[in-house]
C-alpha cells in the first residue's frame, strides 16, 4: 500500500531513533445539529517506546477524542478528523483505510476503556471474549486460546483463573472486570495501550492494585498513553505528562517537572483543585471556551491581549528546562513568567501544609 | 508478551491478504453451498425426469429446501459448533416444564409434518366411508353409504353408526380419514414455519440491523421504506395475486411473508441504536472488529431478549394468518390446511353433497385441526418466551 513507501526512515532507524506514536497538529470536530464543537484542535504530542505518557484535563477537554481519534475508533459522523497525521511505527494511520486499521487496532495498538462495567458482552463469557480479541487478528486453536485466556487472567490477578474463564461478566466484581478488560485489551500483545480512564470507575484500593498492573506492563516494552485527571496515578505512572485543556495541550512536561513547577495558569488551577480548597477567589464561572488563541484566557488571571491571537500560543521552554514547555504568551520571548511562577509558589506551602 | 519476537513484523502484512483470504469457508457457508448444489442436482434430474426417491417436487416444496438448507446452516451448525451452549441454552428452555411441553409439541410437530405423509401415504377418497365419527363416538349411519362399526338402532329410523380404529379420529365428508388431515395440516404449517424463520426472519433481523447500526441516509431510506410496507395490507395484495395467478401456498407465503417483517425490522433497529453505543461494542471496535463481525457476535446476541419472541410472535401470527387465509376458502384445493378442514367441518352443508349436517354432529371434523392449531400458536409462543429467558445469561433460574 502507499503509505508504506511513504516514511524514508528504515526499520532500524525508526526503532531506535523516532518514537512508537507521533502526533502532529492533530484536528477533530464534532457537527451536531446546532454546533461544531472543535473537540481537538491541533494536538502535537509523540510516545517513546516502553514510555508512559498520561494526559490529564478536565472532562471535556479533548482527552477522549484524541485518544479515540489515532485509531480512528470516534464515531465518524458525528466526529470528523479534519486535519493532522498520526504516524505509528512509521505508518500514518489518518490516511489507512478501514480495513487498514482494523488490523492495527487491537494487534498493535489496544484501548481500555473507563467504564468496566460496560466494556464486557453481557451475554458472552469473559473467556470467549479473550479468545475473540487473538482470533480477530490470528488463527489460534481453542486449546491454545484457552491456554493463553487462563495465563493472562493469571497475570492480571483474577483468583481461580483456569475455573472462572468460562463465567460471565456480570459474576465478576467492578475491579475484576476491569482487570479483565486490560487481559482482553493485551491479547493480541499490542506495542501501545491507549488506558482511558481505567482506574477512575473502581475504588480507590482496586485503583492501587490497577495502577500496579499498568506499571508493570510497561517493564514488557509497552508503551501507554493514559488518560487520567487522577494526580497519584499520574504520579505512580507517568515518565510525561500533558495536560489539555479545550481541545488544545497547554504545557507538557515530565513528571516531576510538571508536579513541582506546573507553568501554565490552567495547569496551576488544575493541580490547586485537587485539594479542594480553592485559593483563587476570583475565580469566574465557566463560560464559553473560546476556539482560537490561548483558550484559558477568559479564566486566566494573567491573560492579556495577546492571548487572543488567532493561534494557541507557541510553546516556549520553562526556565530552559529539556521536555517542560508551555503554551503561554507569558514564557514566549517578550513575556515575562515570573508571576505565573510565583503563583504557584503562593499556593504550594498552603497545599503544602494541608497534605 | 510472547508471540511477537520480530518488533518489525507489522512491515511485513500484506493488507490486501489480511481480512479478505482468511477464513473465507467457513462450517455454516460450506453447508450451505453444498446444500445449494444438492438441490441444483435434485433440481436437474427432476428435470430430465429421472425421479429420485418417488417423490415429485413442486415449486413450493423447492422453497422450502432452500428454506431447509438456510436454517440448517444458519441455526443447526453453528449449534452443533458451540455444543456446550447450544447444551446449556436447551437445558435452561426445558427447565421449565411448560416450556418443555412447548417445544416438544413442536418438535413432534415438525417430526410428523416430515415423516407422518411418507408413512401414511395419501389416502384414496373413501365417499362412501364420508362422515365416520371417531373411535369410541358414534354418528348418523344414514350419512355414509357404509358403516364399518356396530350399527345401533335410534329413535325411529334414525342407525348410529359406531366409530371405529380404521379411522381413530373419524372421517370429513370426502372419506378422508382426519388424522391423514391433521398430519397434511401439520405440513402446511411447517412450510409456513420454514418459509418465514429462514426467509422472513433474516430479511426482517438484517434490515433492523443494518439501519440501526449504519444511521444516517441508510437507516433513512430503509425506515421509509418498511413505513410505506406496513401501510399495505397483505391481504389485498395477496387478492390480487389470487385473481392473476394461480392460487398457491407459495404466493401466500410471498404475500404475507414479505410484507409482514415490518414490525420486526422496527423493533430490531430501535434494539440496535441503543445496543451500539454499549461500551463493549466500542471495546469491540477497538480491537479489530469488522461491523459485520460486531453485528453478528456482539448485537444479535444482545437483542435477544426482544428479538426472539417477536420471531416466535411473527411465527405464530403467519401460521394463523395461512390457517385463516384457507378457512375462507383461498387456498389451493389438494393442499389439506388445517383453516380448510376447520372450514369444513364448521359448515358442513356446504361441503356435505345434498345433506343435512348440523356442525356439532360432525364436530371431530373442526374440532382435531382447531386443537392443533391451538396447540402450535400456544406452544410458538411458550418456546418464544422460553428461549428468550433461557439465551439471557443474566437470568438464573
Amino acid at each position: 500500500m502507499t503509505t508504506e513507501h511513504d516514511s524514508t526512515t528504515t526499520a532500524d532507524d525508526r526503532s531506535e531513533a523516532t518514537p512508537l506514536l507521533t502526533v502532529e497538529n492533530l484536528r477533530t470536530r464534532i457537527r451536531t445539529e446546532r454546533e461544531t464543537i472543535y473537540a481537538v484542535d491541533g494536538v502535537n504530542f509523540t510516545v517513546d517506546r516502553g514510555e508512559t505518557v498520561c494526559l490529564v484535563g478536565e472532562s471535556g477537554s479533548g482527552k477522549s477524542v484524541t485518544c479515540e481519534s489515532l485509531t480512528g475508533i470516534v464515531p465518524q459522523p458525528p466526529a470528523e478528523i479534519v486535519d493532522g497525521t498520526v504516524e505509528f511505527d512509521g505508518r500514518r494511520l489518518l490516511e489507512a483505510t478501514e480495513s487498514e486499521l482494523r488490523t492495527i487496532r487491537g494487534s498493535r495498538i489496544a484501548h481500555v476503556f473507563q467504564n468496566p462495567q460496560s466494556a464486557l458482552d453481557p451475554v458472552c463469557t469473559v473467556g470467549d471474549q479473550f479468545v475473540e480479541a487473538i482470533t480477530i487478528h490470528e488463527e489460534i486453536s481453542p486449546a491454545a486460546a484457552r491456554e493463553r485466556a487462563i495465563e493472562r487472567f493469571r497475570a492480571v490477578g483474577i483468583p481461580r483463573a483456569s475455573a472462572r474463564i468460562d463465567d460471565y461478566p456480570h459474576e465478576f466484581s467492578g475491579g475484576q472486570r476491569q482487570r479483565i478488560a486490560i487481559a482482553i485489551a493485551l491479547a493480541a500483545d499490542p506495542d501501545l495501550l491507549i488506558a482511558d480512564e481505567p482506574t477512575t470507575a473502581v475504588d480507590v484500593t482496586v485503583q492501587a492494585r490497577l495502577i500496579e498492573l499498568l506499571q508493570g506492563l510497561t517493564d514488557g516494552g509497552m508503551s501507554i498513553l493514559c488518560i487520567t485527571h487522577d494526580l497519584r496515578v499520574v504520579a505512580a505512572l507517568a515518565d510525561r505528562v500533558l495536560v489539555m485543556f479545550g481541545g488544545t495541550i497547554v504545557e507538557r512536561a515530565t513528571t516531576e517537572q510538571l508536579l513541582t513547577q506546573p507553568s501554565h495558569p490552567y495547569t496551576q488551577a488544575l493541580l490547586d483543585s485537587y485539594d479542594g480548597l480553592s485559593r483563587r477567589a476570583d475565580r469566574s464561572a465557566r463560560g464559553e471556551i473560546p476556539t482560537d488563541g490561548c483558550r484559558f484566557r477568559a479564566e486566566c488571571p494573567h491573560a492579556v491581549d495577546v492571548c487572543a491571537g488567532p493561534d494557541q500560543p507557541t510553546f516556549a521552554a520553562v526556565a530552559d528546562r529539556e521536555h517542560h514547555a508551555v503554551s503561554c504568551v507569558h514564557f514566549g520571548p517578550e513575556g515575562d513568567p515570573e508571576p505565573i511562577l510565583d503563583d504557584w509558589r503562593e499556593m504550594r506551602p498552603i497545599s503544602g501544609g494541608q497534605q | 508478551m510472547g508471540t511477537s519476537p520480530d518488533p518489525h513484523r507489522f512491515e511485513q502484512v500484506d493488507w490486501n491478504e489480511v481480512g479478505h483470504s482468511r477464513r473465507f469457508v467457513t462450517p455454516a457457508r460450506a453447508v450451505f453451498f453444498a446444500g445449494v448444489v444438492l438441490l441444483v442436482g435434485l433440481y436437474v434430474l427432476q428435470r430430465v425426469d429421472t425421479v429420485l426417491l418417488g417423490v415429485y417436487f413442486e415449486r413450493i416444496d423447492w422453497v422450502i429446501l432452500l428454506g431447509t438448507v438456510v436454517l440448517t446452516s444458519g441455526v443447526i451448525v453453528p449449534a452443533v459448533r458451540r455444543r456446550e451452549l447450544t447444551r446449556r441454552v436447551l437445558g435452561r428452555l426445558v427447565s421449565r416444564p411448560i416450556h418443555a411441553a412447548g417445544a416438544v409439541f413442536l418438535g413432534v410437530l415438525s417430526l410428523v409434518a416430515v415423516v407422518g405423509p411418507a408413512v401414511f401415504g395419501s389416502p384414496d377418497l373413501m365417499f362412501q366411508h364420508r362422515f365416520h365419527a371417531p373411535y369410541g363416538f358414534t354418528g348418523e349411519a344414514s350419512w355414509s353409504a357404509e358403516c364399518l362399526g356396530e350399527v345401533t338402532d335410534g329413535e325411529g329410523i334414525t342407525r348410529y353408526c359406531d366409530g371405529t380404529m380404521t379411522y381413530p379420529l373419524g372421517t370429513n365428508h370426502r372419506g378422508h380419514p382426519m388424522g391423514h388431515l391433521v398430519v397434511e395440516g401439520a405440513r402446511t404449517t411447517l412450510y409456513v414455519l420454514v418459509f418465514t424463520a429462514a426467509f422472513v426472519v433474516p430479511l426482517a433481523a438484517a434490515v433492523g440491523i443494518v439501519a440501526g447500526f449504519r444511521g444516517g441516509r441508510i437507516d433513512d431510506l430503509l425506515m421509509s421504506y418498511v413505513d410505506v410496507q406496513l401501510c399495505i395490507p397483505a391481504i389485498v395484495v395477496f387478492f390480487i395475486g389470487y385473481m392473476y395467478w394461480n392460487v398457491s401456498l407459495l404466493l401466500l407465503l410471498v404475500m404475507f411473508g414479505l410484507l409482514s417483517w415490518g414490525g420486526i425490522a422496527r423493533l430490531v433497529r430501535s434494539e440496535t441504536l441503543q445496543r451500539r453505543e454499549d461500551g463493549h461494542v466500542l471495546v469491540a471496535r477497538s480491537l479489530g472488529a469488522s461491523p459485520f463481525y460486531v453485528a453478528k457476535r456482539h448485537i444479535v446476541p444482545n437483542i435477544t431478549n426482544t428479538l426472539v419472541p417477536a420471531i416466535f410472535h411473527l411465527l405464530a401470527l403467519l401460521v394463523l394468518v395461512e390457517a385463516g387465509v384457507a378457512f375462507l376458502g383461498f387456498h389451493h384445493l389438494e393442499l389439506y390446511s388445517w383453516g380448510s378442514t376447520i372450514q369444513e367441518g364448521l359448515d358442513p352443508s356446504m361441503t356435505g353433497v345434498g345433506l343435512v349436517v348440523e356442525p356439532h354432529e360432525v364436530w371431530w371434523v373442526s374440532t382435531f385441526p382447531a386443537i392443533a392449531l391451538t396447540l402450535t400458536l400456544v406452544s410458538l409462543k411458550l418456546v418464544g418466551d422460553g428461549l428468550r429467558d433461557a439465551l439471557d445469561p443474566r437470568r438464573n433460574h
